[in-house]
């Protein structure tokens, strides 16, 4: 029997103990539920691990002598920081850090693809009229094509 | 007890039962429905259809194996197209729990096609970040992924000449599952770098996204096991997904029917409660 059969077979009575809690809750299905859990944790464990610790901070350190790298481990071993009651502080730095990058990205992408796109969108019935190219909004410009007219605001571009 | 009392006391099990039946029997025995090909999935079809040899086709399977009953099929769909039309097939994922199975899933399609890694196909793997990668690979392809997902370098790779950055990408699906996904992917993908992006996604999902689909925001939708089969009808290639829309279809006609029987017995009950009221 090779590998990929016995694979088989496993998947198999494991989602058949998986659905054996549909009868009831029983030791088999507990086992089954367990192991799932196991599995995904540990698989994630490792991938990340091996992905992020190994080739993107280690190798690149040791092979290319990328030292700035440093920076980024610092900031995310102010982390664990939080374990420790009287350094805990210092991990405010770390989530302050992550909670301003996040922000800075996320807000005006956010705001150019689901509030400015969508308002293109809806309004683009209404002035049809305006001409081919309908009407074009962006966090820095508004301009009604076709018409010969624009009205620019010196906004900052999120573009 | 009437036998309105005895339905609505039904033990739990018989309609698990029931359920399993609906889903066993049309897998064993297949009726072979029609498939209706929507615009959406056609849309993702007729892009893929008009890109020339050798464009950069990047599939982002985003997803792990909780979903891979509706998106597996879908990734097999397309990936199927993208080899048959000879394209460069750079294949990714940003769920670190479905690195293995997106692996093995490309690895299987390609070696079905006859296609080589490395000159015909790559599989960068996973890359920690989720939209930062994403807006990491705008900017450089190569500072995301440094090596592939078997640890070569990504720069040596042929089937990545010429392409720098998301800019460089003819043609871009994610497959997601949740997030990070295709919303992520619009947002600070093509939002931002300017490429034509598709989507799939589980049927639960794919009213969230009409939105971005009739703006214009994505140019095509698969949505659910439905979408895959209309893609598999598509491609001429019928799979898992043509043979579960059968079982889906018992599936969903069988709970619509629970549904009416239910109120049925639930409204007769009331009205015999009422008239024994006034009775009374």
């Amino acid at each position: 029997m090779d590998a990929t059969i016995l694979g088989a077979w496993v998947a198999t009575g494991l989602t058949l103990l998986i659905f054996s809690f549909l009868y009831k809750d029983n030791p088999l299905f507990k086992l089954a539920e367990h192991l799932y859990v196991g599995v995904s944790v540990g698989y994630t464990i490792v991938k990340a691990y091996d992905t992020v610790i190994v080739h993107l901070v280690i190798k690149p350190i040791i092979e290319n002598g990328e030292f700035a790298l440093l920076i980024p481990v610092a900031i995310g071993m102010l982390m664990l920081t939080r374990y420790v009651p009287k350094a805990a502080w210092m991990s405010r730095y770390a989530f302050a850090f992550i909670v301003g990058m996040g922000a800075g990205l996320a807000i005006p992408r956010t705001i150019s693809s689901f509030i400015l796109k969508q308002i293109e969108d809806t309004v683009r019935p209404v002035l049809s009229l305006a001409g081919p190219d309908g009407v074009t909004f962006s966090m820095n410009r508004l301009s009604i094509a076709g018409l010969g007219k624009g009205w620019h605001e010196p906004a900052s571009s999120f573009s | 007890m009437s036998l309105a009392e005895r339905m609505l006391k039904i033990d739990r099990r018989i309609i698990f039962l029931v359920i399993g039946l609906c889903t066993l029997l049309p897998l064993l025995y297949p009726v072979g429905l029609p498939i209706r090909i929507s615009s959406e999935v056609r849309g993702v079809y007729d892009h893929m259809e008009s890109l020339p040899e050798r464009s950069v086709f990047l599939l982002s399977i985003d997803f792990d194996p909780a979903s891979k009953p509706e998106l597996h099929p879908q990734a097999i769909a397309l990936l199927r197209h993208a080899f048959r039309k000879d394209l460069r097939v750079i294949a990714m994922t940003l769920w670190v729990s479905g690195t293995g199975m997106a692996e093995q899933l490309v690895t299987q399609v390609a070696k079905e096609m006859g296609k080589e890694y490395g000159k015909d196909y790559a599989f960068l793997g996973w890359s920690p970040g989720g939209q930062a990668v994403i807006i990491n690979m705008g900017q450089d392809l190569y500072s995301a992924f440094p090596s592939d997902y078997g640890g070569k370098p990504t720069k040596d790779l042929p089937v990545l000449d010429g392409v720098r950055n998301l800019k460089d990408v003819a043609y871009m699906v994610s497959l997601g599952a949740g997030r990070p996904g295709v919303e992520e992917w619009y947002v600070f993908g093509k939002d931002k770098y300017k490429f034509e992006l598709g989507g799939g996604c589980t049927g639960v999902m794919a009213p969230g996204l009409y939105p971005l689909l009739r703006s214009g925001q994505i140019n095509g939708l698969i949505g659910g096991l439905r979408g895959a089969a209309e893609y598999e009808s598509l491609i001429g290639q019928k799979g898992k997904a043509v043979a579960g829309m059968d079982a889906q279809s018992a599936t969903h006609l069988a709970i619509i029917v629970l549904v009416i029987i239910c109120n049925v017995f639930y409204l007769s009950l009331q009205r015999a409660a009422r008239t024994q009221r006034q009775i009374g």
